[in-house]
């Protein structure tokens, strides 16, 4: 038994904590080391460890259940034949006594402290739910690929399982959404934390590998080939979850393994086809009417910008507000009013460069519900990128009350002219960078969160090709004209977070971008003082990004020796140690 | 004055011959020109699509450099730790 422990350090007395298990036929080497990463778990006197036997037939596995049976604050249920591992957890879930709930898989190891660390800051944070970040234990026991995963992104979440392990709520909120769902084996852990995400009004993330998965050949952490229905299973959790939330949307999967496809744009088509207007955008473009060469040719930037859209786009309730310097060449606004007749308007500028000042006019005389912020130099690549990102921004406000917020900018992938990513999301981590700049780009991004291939919150998106609410853009004031070359999308969305809305990159709306190519490229020195003054805290703390990824990169690094190696040489000692403690007492 | 029109008159017949008096010859220029952008675009893609695994390399190149650092600095640690003690305790016995 072990020693009493101190209490909790918010002052109060340590919560119970039910750890749940369901149990079916592992490798009995494993479970061992499972129970044994519980036992020895540092509030070990106030954790619970419930444990269901769904039915295993190894008989080493019922004995050692029976062994563990007598251990305190063990708790062992059979179950006289296997009714799958939503059946078996709901069932410990009605055993468990805790006030917070855990979920631990049958081979897989807890660290020595996840408990008290994820619980501690769960209370302290007052949330109903928390996660931690997760890695992965090679059959040759070492710890690999860990997970370092963004704080709570519920668009994300549809699109990808990001949460998966650890995952601790307070037992009233699992009652609340009445436990594991039946019907969605495989897939069960996505149901219950997408539930939980709709009814839980704080969700904390603890950025600490705190679970260890294992890589066993018949499970999901294996591989896609070992559960190929839980993606399938998958698809069908979060397509209820949009009819639960009202977002019309279809679901499908992709080429990435539990990466889901999470189409929005029916949300906008349901409007229009209910006899309501399609939205208004007004797609803003500042320029001079510069040309140069891309791909062997001259092209004039901002004619083909429009043409591209003009010719190719699926959505096509469309104004094109060009904001044009006064030096813009005659025949190029010719071009301009022939490329876009009547939807064309073009507003007379003057004076020197000032990207903010520009788009702000533009703005001002747009009469779209949305705006659609474009650089000259784009070109349209994939047809359905405008009904996409306004998908995304009528999507409704998460969680109780809209406590998590709408989505009220959407950004859209960038390529550079040779194909590989100029914009894949902001990542502010101590500097302002472009997610994973250079990579191709149709890759899924660094494994194994595969952030490139997934629809997902950021902290912002470039103003090169952006869809905003107009409303909001008002509300915050739009660009700031202090910031005349650069930064002015940090500052707008920045802003628009702080105005308590999300904002979410997608790979499924893309357009070339030449960047630069119609402005001279530089960076002033006060404008990165400015953006440093107003946002210093949050250009240093990405909640989407992970602060155990090394700092100024933005390609999911991890930092210097935190990259798992400590595990490699280390842990499977420790682990040896805890299963040879648990034999013994269990002996 | 005659030897210049007679250059021009060459002049012109030159560029008849390149780009030719009619319709066709401008469409088929046109269509070449178009072909012509389709293979620099298909080669800059070709050229991305290598510069973008270089830049996925530079990333593992930069993890395995760290983590060769790391168990560069724990295998020093390690040495430090145990020459250390094999000198106290021979110290220890000799001394």
């Amino acid at each position: 038994m072990s020693a009493p422990r101190p209490p909790a350090p918010t002052g109060r007395v340590a919560p119970l904590v039910s750890v749940v298990t369901a149990v079916h036929d592992p490798e009995p080497a494993h479970l061992r080391e499972c129970l044994a990463s519980v036992a020895d778990q540092t509030w070990s006197h106030r954790v619970e460890h419930v444990l269901v036997d769904d039915g295993s037939t190894s008989t080493e596995i019922v004995e050692l259940l029976d062994e563990v049976a007598a251990a305190d604050r063990t708790t062992v249920i059979r179950r006289p034949e296997s009714g799958g591992i939503v059946a078996a957890t709901n069932d410990g879930l009605t055993a468990a006594t805790g006030e917070w709930i855990a979920f631990l898989d049958h081979d897989d190891l807890l660290e020595p402290d996840a408990i008290e660390a994820i619980v501690t800051a769960a209370d302290a944070a007052e949330a109903d739910v928390a996660y931690s970040d997760h890695d992965f234990l090679r059959s040759d026991g070492r710890f690999v690929d860990p997970c370092y995963k963004p704080d709570w992104s519920p668009e994300r979440l549809r699109n990808q399982n990001y949460v998966t392990h650890l995952v601790v709520a307070r037992r009233d909120a699992i009652e609340r959404v009445g436990g594991l769902r039946t019907g969605t084996d495989g897939a069960q852990d996505h149901d219950l934390i997408l539930r939980l995400g709709e009814v839980s009004s704080s969700i904390v993330h603890v950025p600490r590998v705190l679970y260890h998965w294992r890589q066993a050949p018949t499970s999901v952490a294996g591989g896609s080939d070992a559960k190929p229905w839980a993606f399938d299973a998958g698809v069908r959790v979060v397509r209820d979850h949009c009819e639960r939330i009202g977002l019309g949307a279809t679901v499908e999967r992709t080429d990435h393994e539990g990466v889901y496809r999470v189409a929005h744009r029916h949300a906008v088509a349901a409007r229009g086809d209910s006899g309501e207007s399609m939205p208004l955008v007004s797609v803003v473009v500042p320029t001079r009417g510069t040309s140069g060469r891309v791909w062997g040719a001259t092209r004039c930037f901002v004619v083909e910008a429009i043409r591209s859209i003009v010719e190719m786009s699926t959505y096509t309730h469309l104004e094109f507000v060009v904001v044009a310097d006064d030096v813009t060449p005659d025949p190029v606004l010719a071009a301009l009013a022939d490329v876009a007749g009547e939807r064309l308007r073009i507003v007379e500028t003057s004076g020197p460069f000032n990207f903010s000042a520009k788009m702000n006019r533009g703005a001002a005389e747009a009469s779209g519900e949305f705006l659609l912020l474009l650089n000259d130099d784009t070109e349209l690549v994939d047809p359905g990128s405008i009904d996409e990102l306004i998908g995304l921004v009528t999507g409704p406000a998460e969680g109780p009350d809209g406590a998590a917020g709408a989505v009220a900018m959407a950004g859209a992938r960038l390529w550079f002219a040779d194909g590989t990513l100029q914009h894949g999301g902001h990542v502010y981590h101590h500097d302002l960078m472009h997610a994973c700049l250079g990579w191709g780009g149709e890759v899924p991004g660094p494994w194994p969160l595969r952030p490139l291939a997934v629809a997902r919150e950021c902290s912002g998106v470039t103003a090169a090709a952006a869809l905003v609410r107009r409303d909001v853009f008002d509300r915050v004031g739009g660009f700031p004209a202090d910031l005349p070359l650069n930064y002015n999308d940090v500052d707008l969305s920045l802003k628009i977070r702080a105005d308590g809305h999300r904002i979410v990159w997608t790979p499924n709306a893309t357009w070339f971008h030449f960047e630069s190519r119609t402005r001279e490229s530089r960076l002033l020195d006060e404008e990165y003082a400015f953006i440093n003054t107003r946002w210093h805290h949050e250009i240093n703390n990405d909640p989407y990004y992970n602060p155990n990824l090394a700092p100024d990169r933005s390609d999911w690094l991890e930092r210097p020796l935190r990259s798992g190696a400590p595990a490699l040489v280390t842990r499977p000692n420790v682990v040896a140690r805890i299963a040879q403690r648990v034999r013994n007492r269990t002996s | 004055m005659s030897s210049e029109v007679e250059q021009l008159r060459a002049e012109v017949e030159r560029l008849r011959a390149l780009v030719g008096p009619g319709e066709q010859s401008y469409a088929d220029l046109r269509q070449d020109l178009l072909a012509a952008r389709d293979h620099a675009r298909g080669a800059d893609a070709a050229a991305g699509v290598l510069r973008g695994q270089n830049a996925e390399l530079h990333v593992a190149l930069a993890r395995a450099r760290q983590d060769q650092d790391h168990f560069q600095r724990l295998v020093v640690g390690r040495s430090r730790s145990m020459v250390g003690r094999v000198s106290r305790s021979i110290r220890s016995r000799f001394f």
